[in-house]
């Protein structure tokens, strides 16, 4: 080491280095004071912001704005955010203050659920005398929360009988997005509940109720305020029809299907008079009336979700028809249908889509199609099924779906249409279908196929039904089987709540008459009271009341 | 505080200058600069401001030097870095997979120009001019105070002496800040160095920065090992206030071709 001096040296003079720490100190201390004028810190003027919407399809809340004010030294204002609940931020300056505005993200992007964010300000001052780089002054953060309830859709079945307990499903969308404590209809709460995994539907037992109308609501602990619905349980009191007839329109040589409204006591039958037409028969004040028609080449009908308009198709189109006044709606042509192919049956599920099947004049495979009522398209659904006939739950949760013909050389599956995917699986059996329709209960824990097979719920065969049934329904628990026997020319009652182990099922009681002979190629429903049988056929429609086994 | 620094500083010097009159006379004549010269280097610092966020910065600086005859010499530098603060010290933790936090991120890039003059032997006044540019990238805005868009042009203005007394190096500096479209920034920076050894200095510094105090220490070494061509600093520095702020600085640079120590560098090549 060489001083200026020239002299050669391995250590410090000591008097400098006492002078050294001398100079340094004396610099070090004339510092003193602290704490300028100009750092005022950051300060903002709310201490939190809280968003909500009424739903994921709800509009935008509006955005909502705030004041920072901060010291003379910022030069730079940082606003940055993080969080669901935040889309943007902006701010506008003024002078030393700053009106920042939040605007919440979209109900649709975020779905339902509680959200938070937060946003920082920061005030960002010169870290040295050229402004060279930036540091940090201080930061103000604001909590933002944001509350998108979740939303009910529907309910299935949207009419209950009175007085009867019973199970029904109600759809929404982030019934998982909150704590769901309890389920009320009015202000009577569910006996039970579940919500099934995707937070979609749940399932929720009511308690028997009068007659009525019943909004239904969710209770939660976490949600702030009630959650919004306009979701209604309608319950009407069991209608004990009396035994008679009614006349089929003229000209009718066949009937296709039979729809029971249970909200508005009207029986709908669509059948061959004039090429396909509807027919809406009315009951009022102990008596049916004539019907009301609409004709159209229909050759299946079924009721939306929520009872008021009637899906009916013709071979190429789908027409949406007021339920009571069948006056006509949209109209939707299906697209890509194969050559020679036409619509065949359509049933409605409880999410008010529409499954419709296909047929070919001769036995081979056509894909059906998925109907949309809010977009009014019809789509492929994609499966090639060969004139498939499906008959849906009274609950809309899923159908059951046979296919094939007598022509057949070997058996193909009967498929399983569930509403919740709108999706088609096939099950474990596999038969060719004859003339008579699958029949389920509510709640698919007993199918009959081919009139004769009963199964349970896993298409598990329990026992079986004479092969003279042409028509067959359940009551809504399962535990009984009506059936239209031919050689019996009445109603027969079977036991299916018991496991026959394949073997037959033995009629309880003698069969119950009907007052008239219905004719050939007979069509059969119950309504969801149980109370009545509809029988129709070629000839006439039968109004029995249900044998009482 | 101001005025009883500047009255210290003064005394100092006067002091000082008449000291180094007396080293003066044995030295043989020198330049100032000896040789046109020219360094490079990384530089990084870590700020952290208490209760806000903290940021780092990295980025290249370089310089050149040169003589104008044998009194003068002139000194071009320029650098360029980045700062990225660290939000998640005030953001709190609510992230999603849907959204992420946001940041905010400055690049800073400046460019200056001196002339001085300087005796070796006595000390070295110095003018300077430079440009700077800072352009932010915070969140959905970014917005300067003064120009209310995300970047900002900065021209400021340094007057400086430094008294060179044995192994002591007394400064001190007045820089005129000007932001774009904003106030004029005053501010003085006065320093103490100390050479324990040739290729070891020690400084703190002190002043005031918009009414704050700053107070700095820093260690810069130039280890022989490297053939005396690279320099090492590492500093630390406070602006004292309700949210203080303390920044570490550390560089290391990389001197071409002028091999001499650190204390030779700093009174003879920059």
């Amino acid at each position: 080491m060489r001083l200026f001096l020239g002299e050669k040296v391995h250590y410090l003079p000591g008097a400098r280095r006492v002078a050294g720490w001398l100079l340094f100190g004396l610099l070090a201390g004339c510092g003193g004071g602290g704490g300028g004028d100009d750092a005022a810190p950051v300060q903002i003027s709310t201490d939190a912001i809280t968003f909500s919407a009424a739903g994921p399809s709800a509009d935008v809340p509006a955005a909502q704005t705030f004041t920072a004010t901060f010291g003379d030294d910022v030069v730079q204002l940082s606003v940055i955010h993080s969080g669901d609940a935040i889309a943007s931020t902006s701010s506008v300056l003024n002078g030393r203050s700053a009106q920042i505005t939040v605007v919440p993200a979209s109900p649709t992007s975020v779905g339902p659920g509680a959200f938070v964010g937060a946003v920082a300000v920061t005030g960002y001052t010169c870290a040295d005398s050229t402004c060279s780089r930036m540091a940090a002054g201080s930061t103000a953060t604001l909590p933002v929360s944001y509350q998108v309830s979740p939303v009910l859709l529907s309910v299935a079945p949207y009419v209950e009988t009175a007085g009867v307990s019973d199970t029904v499903i109600v759809r929404g969308q982030g019934l998982r997005a909150f704590n769901i404590s309890g389920v009320r209809f009015g202000d009577t709460a569910a006996t039970t509940f579940t919500v099934n995994t995707a937070g979609t539907e749940l399932s929720a037992t009511h308690p028997a109720l009068a007659a009525g109308s019943y909004v239904i609501h969710l209770d939660s602990t976490n949600h702030t305020g009630e959650i919004p619905s306009n979701v209604t349980l309608k319950v009407v009191d069991p209608v004990a029809y009396a035994a008679t007839t009614l006349d089929h329109l003229p000209s009718t040589t066949a009937v296709r299907s039979l729809v029971y409204d249970f909200e508005r006591q009207a029986l709908i039958t669509v059948s061959d008079a004039a090429g396909g037409s509807i027919a809406r028969y009315q009951y009022a004040n102990g008596a049916w009336s004539a019907p009301t028609q609409a004709a159209s080449s229909f050759l299946d009908a079924a009721l939306s979700a929520d009872g008021t308009q009637l899906f009916a198709i013709s071979q190429t189109n789908l027409a949406a028809l007021d339920a009571v006044a069948l006056t006509w709606g949209n109209s939707v042509a299906a697209p890509s249908l194969a050559t020679n192919s036409f619509l065949k049956n359509i049933v409605v599920g409880y999410d008010n889509r529409a499954l419709i099947t296909t047929s070919l004049t001769t036995s081979g495979s056509t894909q059906g199609y998925i109907y949309d009522p809010p977009t009014g398209v019809i789509g492929l659904n994609g499966t090639g099924l060969n004139n498939a006939t499906p008959t849906m739950s009274s609950s809309g949760a899923a159908a059951v779906v046979s296919q094939g013909d007598a022509t057949l050389t070997s058996d193909v599956p009967v498929y399983v249409y569930a509403a919740a995917g709108n999706a088609l699986s096939a099950s474990a059996v596999s038969l060719r279908q004859n003339a008579v329709a699958p029949a389920v209960n509510r709640s698919i824990t007993r199918v009959v196929l081919n009139g004769t097979k009963v199964y349970d719920g896993s298409f598990a065969l329990l026992g079986t039904l004479p092969d003279t049934t042409a028509a067959v329904v359940f009551k809504s628990d399962g535990t009984r089987a009506y059936a239209y026997d031919t050689a019996a020319a009445g109603i027969l009652v079977y036991d299916t709540s018991v496991d026959r182990d394949e073997a037959a099922y033995a009629a309880l009681g003698a069969a119950t008459p009907l007052a008239a002979d219905p004719g050939a190629g007979v069509r059969m429903i119950i309504t969801p009271d149980n109370g009545t049988l509809f029988v129709a056929g070629a000839a006439r429609i039968l109004v029995q009341p249900t044998p009482a086994l | 505080m101001n005025s009883q620094k500047l009255y210290l500083s003064a005394s100092l010097l006067a002091a000082l200058q008449l000291a180094s009159h007396i080293a003066a006379a044995a030295e043989p004549a020198q330049r100032a600069v000896q040789a046109t010269n020219y360094s490079l280097g990384l530089i990084a610092s870590d700020s952290d401001t208490k209760d806000s966020t903290s940021n780092g910065t990295f980025g290249l600086g370089g310089s050149a030097n040169m003589p104008i005859g044998n009194l003068f010499g002139a000194s071009l530098a320029g650098s360029y870095s980045r700062t990225t603060a660290r939000t998640s010290d005030v953001l709190f933790d609510v992230a999603s997979q849907t959204s992420s936090r946001q940041t905010c991120r400055f690049n800073n890039s400046d460019a200056s120009l001196s002339v001085f003059a300087r005796k070796p032997t006595l000390g070295r006044i110095s003018a300077s001019y430079g440009k700077g540019n800072v352009k932010s990238d915070c969140g959905d805005e970014s917005v300067f105070v003064s120009t209310g868009d995300d970047t900002m042009g900065i021209d400021y203005y340094k007057v400086g002496a430094e008294a060179y007394l044995w192994d002591f190096t007394f400064g001190a500096v007045h820089t005129s800040t000007e932001p774009e479209d904003g106030e004029k920034l005053e501010s003085d920076i006065f320093s103490a160095s100390w050479y324990p050894l040739d290729s070891l200095k020690v400084t703190l510094s002190g002043g005031d920065l918009y009414d704050q105090d700053t107070y700095g220490i820093e260690i810069e070494h130039q280890p022989e090992f490297m053939g005396n061509s690279l320099g090492v600093a590492l500093g630390y520095s406070v602006i004292d206030r309700d949210q203080e702020i303390g920044t570490i600085n550390f560089s290391v640079v990389f001197h071409f071709g002028t091999k001499v120590e650190l204390k030779t560098r700093d009174r003879q090549y920059r």
